[in-house]
């Protein structure tokens, strides 16, 4: 076990730092924050003095050495815009973000298990069609677009519902949360909703698939014919053969619900760190798009990792490699 | 109420497809009496798992059965509602499955599945006593510590043992009739026969009877009382064990029997019977094995009924065989 | 590779049973007729040639050239759907927020649309489609790196790569076809490796090499004919994708400049007016960017049921 954690620590590691000088190179090649930084009425003078301090006047490499020290430390570097910790941004937002992202998976498993469930135990019945009809819209559906309309239809004509913003927050151990208040609650639903449709779709598709193929296999032709009702058979038998490879899909779909927010984020108001990132690449602000693009690479390598620990708890087949040397 | 514990009656199991529906198994009768050992004879696609699948009420979509009665204890099973089957199935009829490794859940541990077997037909039974009577049931086909077993998943057995948890689940409360679908089938030969001589040993004990399904006479030979065989989804004989194996009165029959291998002097070719079993959805006319018979004659595209032939004994040709001797060409060559 | 010194004779008869799949006179057509034949596949292929003959044509249908200032009139800026303009023309879908008639710039929309999402689908095919073929030829090390590679592609999603690609690039219609191309020439990849493998593993692979043809003659002669159905299938559906991603990524202002509004672009304009309710800015291209897409799918999903009857999901 120890070695296993060890070995993918490792990975994780090798991953970033690969990631890390990507990014940097890739970053820190285009444009010149100093335009976006500096009044175009500013002296050679003073933006030469503003290049040194920012140390834009040295090779990449040594950038990027600077970089790599500090950012050991935990510092990567100020927002040219803001002027503050780039990583104490991220974190600020980081909350938000991760409360939009994990309510919208908490929506498509709610939601997408028992219409995938449905379909798959009546694949031929009208109402299977039509879950299945929703999936393929949802599938094919842009995000961003739907979630325009939602807005139209629901904070504009009907009003039910706000249209940006996180509304009132309670803040739990130091983090806002905005699910714990009504006006919270309701400025949440509807980006949260919006986030989740294309994963419902996906829920159901693979909840529907594997129940089917669960339907066909002979542990359940046993299970029936040991006298077990159908609903034990359907909820523990099937249910949970299907359910166990579901859980590998939703942990990379959770990364990708975190990078989907930023869409999510700019539609709806919502001030999590896609709002954040999106702004930082249109006035070119470096040190936060790099703060970002590793956060969220450490999250991805950290998310995968809990996803195979737990598929091995799920799973009495699976056995951790590391356990087995 | 009759001697017979189960009786079938004209069965028809038909399932449907893109150009109508197709019989898999058409006018099938049989008799299991108590305690008593069946053999249930055929090559696959002859309709004999079908047969299983039907008396136990578990034929799903797309099939159905059609037509016939499956008496049990005087009862005819195609008239319970759905519950009432479901609570004989597992109770007072039970049944396993060829592939071992696949009748197990792989991700439920032996004791769940056991103990639902249990809490599935008595509701009220505790925890402790089900699980003890489930421990039993292990220690009693073979499996060391059975105790520490319970707690385990299906893939931490080898196949044979995995074979002896699904007995000791149908034996669990004490049904009185068992199917078997072919249960040593992907067994190792040795493991098959230790198994045979357990069921035989389990089902004498307790006088329960077993309809044993499977394509391999020899197993047939070790371990039944009497014999159907089925050929295109229909008995085509049926009689006594010793009376079917020394005097085979269908030709079908005849063709299998030679075609063991033991059966066959070393060295020679080995035997087989010209051709193959006719796929369900374009069953030849009359008799179905006229295309591959060596006795076929014009009257054979009449089809036959099975007719009785004696006591225990009856036959679905036009022409049986009253005669020994050598019916294929090259078959003794 | 396998020994060459194989039993000949087997060789030869396993040939004779297995041969590569025979292929009708004109299986395009074919394929094409049975697709067309199903309601909702003819009604998807109904509207995508309907748009992409739209998009071609645009500067012929369109009602005034929406990137020429001089057409333009301020005056008419944001009138409702079916006004008339101030000079006596009527804007069928209303003007945006310059006095633009919507129906212009969507049908020249479509057009940038339509390039993007083709152009980016048609190369990562290539890139990917090579890569994979020539991974599942070489087997061994090759292979395991290429799918590797694959692999960390696949696990990063498609609008962060983007995303990172574009704050990297930068905006223009180059910059965002290199970033879809990115995003998905390893979907392209592992489809051609999984068909490849497969075929290769059939004796008529085996025959070819026993009769020591070239390398590339049986890779593109041989394998990859056999290897086209799913491949087309995933094209079709990432075209599709490739088209969203890419007005994902202009709505959010990093995608296409605005010298060359895409329909992304167009939504996001008409997004600020959506609140204060003039709505048509925002909603017409975005109906036209769906059915789009929706079409590209129905196509998509009928076209891989002619295919391949057993592949589902």
């Amino acid at each position: 076990m120890t070695a296993y954690l060890l070995r993918r620590g490792g990975q994780a590691l090798v991953t970033l730092f690969v990631m890390s000088v990507l990014v940097f190179v890739g970053v820190y090649l285009v444009g010149n924050p100093v335009d976006v930084m500096i009044s175009a009425t500013a002296t050679p003078a003073e933006r030469a003095e503003l290049i040194r301090r920012m140390g834009l006047d040295q090779p990449v490499w040594v950038q990027y050495r600077h970089f790599l020290t500090a950012a050991l430390s935990g510092d990567l570097g100020n927002s040219f815009l803001y002027n503050r910790p780039a990583l104490g941004l991220i974190f600020e937002r980081m909350p938000a973000t991760l409360e939009l992202a994990f309510t919208a998976l908490f929506i498509a498993l709610v939601i997408g298990i028992p219409l995938g469930v449905a379909a798959g135990l009546r694949p031929n019945a009208p109402t299977s069609r039509g879950i299945m009809a929703f999936s393929i819209l949802g599938f094919s559906l842009p995000t961003f677009w739907v979630g325009l309309m939602m807005i139209l239809l629901f904070a504009v004509y009907l009003g039910w519902v706000p249209a940006s913003g996180r509304g009132e927050t309670v803040e739990v151990l130091g983090v806002d949360f905005s699910f714990l208040t009504l006006d919270g609650l309701s400025h949440l639903i509807l980006p949260a909703t919006n986030l989740a449709l294309f994963k419902i779709s996906l829920v159901i598709r693979l909840t529907r698939a594997g129940v089917s193929e669960a339907l066909q296999t002979e542990y359940v032709l046993f299970a029936r014919a040991k006298g077990v009702s159908e609903t034990r058979v359907v909820f523990v038998h099937v249910l949970k053969n299907t359910l166990i490879p579901l859980i590998t899909v939703i942990g990379l779909e959770l990364g990708s619900l975190i990078a989907f927010a930023v869409v999510t984020e700019t539609i709806f108001s919502w001030p999590g760190m896609g709002k954040l990132i999106i702004d930082a690449i249109a006035r070119l602000d470096r040190p936060v798009i790099l703060a970002y693009l590793l956060i969220t690479v450490l999250m991805f390598t950290l998310i995968n990792l809990i996803v195979d620990l737990a598929y091995t708890v799920a799973d009495p087949r699976v056995e951790l490699e590391g356990r087995r040397s | 109420m009759s001697k017979n514990l189960l009786e079938v009656r004209g069965l028809e199991t038909v399932f449907g497809g893109e150009h109508g529906d197709v019989a898999a198994v058409r006018d099938v009768s049989l008799t299991v009496s108590r305690g008593e050992i069946v053999g249930l004879v055929g090559e696959s696609g002859s309709g004999k798992s079908v047969t299983g699948l039907s008396i136990m009420g578990l034929i799903g979509h797309p099939g159905r059965v059609t037509k016939g009665e499956i008496m049990l204890h005087g009862e005819d099973l195609r008239r319970l509602p759905t519950t009432a089957l479901r609570g004989l199935r597992g109770n007072r009829i039970a049944m396993i499955f060829q592939d071992p490794m696949m009748t197990l859940n792989p991700v439920l541990r032996i004791d769940t599945q056991m103990i639902e077997a249990i809490t599935a037909h008595d509701a009220k039974v505790d925890r402790t006593t089900a699980r003890a009577r489930c421990r039993d049931a292990l220690g009693i086909v073979g499996i060391p510590s059975p105790e520490e077993r319970l707690k385990a998943y299906p893939h931490q057995f080898s196949g044979g043992m995995r074979q002896r948890v699904t007995i000791a689940i149908a034996m669990l409360n004490s049904p009185d009739l068992i199917i078997a679908d072919e249960p040593t089938t992907a067994l190792d030969v040795t493991i098959q026969s230790q198994i045979l001589a357990e069921m035989q040993k389990l089902c004498r004990e307790r006088g329960t009877a077993l309809i044993w399904i499977t394509h391999d006479l020899t197993v047939i030979a070790a371990l039944t009382q009497r014999v159907y065989v089925m050929y295109a989804g229909s008995v085509v004989e049926e009689g006594l064990l010793d009376d079917v194996l020394d005097r085979p009165l269908h030709p079908y029959t005849y063709g299998l029997i030679r075609s063991i291998p033991s059966d066959n002097a070393p060295g020679k070719r080995l035997f087989q019977i010209p051709g193959m079993a006719p796929p369900i959805d374009r069953m030849p006319k009359g008799c179905r094995f006229h295309p591959r018979c060596p006795r076929v004659q014009e009257d054979c595209l009449r089809e036959p009924s099975l007719d009785a032939s004696g006591p225990n004994r009856a036959v679905r040709c036009h022409h049986p065989i009253a005669e020994d001797k050598a019916l294929f060409e090259g078959e003794r060559a | 590779m396998r020994e060459l010194g194989a039993d000949t004779t087997t060789v030869a008869a396993a040939v004779d049973a297995e041969l590569p799949p025979e292929k009708p006179a004109r299986p395009v057509l074919r394929v094409v007729r049975k697709v067309l034949t199903d309601p909702l596949g003819l009604l998807g292929a109904t509207i995508v040639v309907g748009l992409v003959v739209a998009a071609m044509f645009a500067p012929m249908i369109a009602p005034q050239d929406p990137y020429d200032l001089a057409q333009l009139d301020i005056l008419d800026n944001r009138l409702s759907p079916g006004s008339e303009s101030i000079s006596g023309t009527t804007y069928l879908l209303g003007t945006d927020d310059q006095g633009r008639d919507l129906f212009s710039a969507i049908l020249y929309g479509l057009r940038t649309s339509l390039y993007v999402g083709v152009a980016s689908a048609a190369i990562a095919l290539l890139i990917g489609g090579a890569l994979g073929l020539v991974s599942a030829y070489a087997g061994g090390r090759t292979d395991s790196i290429a799918m590797r590679l694959v692999d960390i592609q696949l696990s990063f999603p498609p609008i962060l790569v983007a995303l990172i690609l574009l704050a990297i690039l930068g905006q223009g219609v180059d910059k965002i076809i290199v970033a879809l191309v990115v995003t998905q020439w390893a979907y392209y990849a592992r489809t051609i490796r999984g068909s490849a493998l497969v075929e290769r593993s059939r004796t008529y692979v085996d025959a070819a090499r026993c009769l020591a043809l070239p390398h590339h003659i049986v890779t593109f002669r041989q394998i990859l004919p056999n290897c086209l159905p799913p491949l087309i299938v995933v094209a079709t559906m990432r075209v599709a994708y490739a088209i969203s991603l890419e007005a994902t990524l202009s709505f959010l202002g990093i995608g296409l400049p605005v010298t060359e509004p895409s329909l992304g672009l167009l939504i996001a304009n008409g997004y600020k007016y959506m609140l204060s309710g003039d709505w048509w800015i925002s909603v017409f291209p975005g109906l036209a960017l769906l059915l789009l897409i929706v079409g590209v799918n129905l196509f998509g999903d009928r076209l891989r049921d002619v295919l391949n009857p057993r592949f589902q999901d």
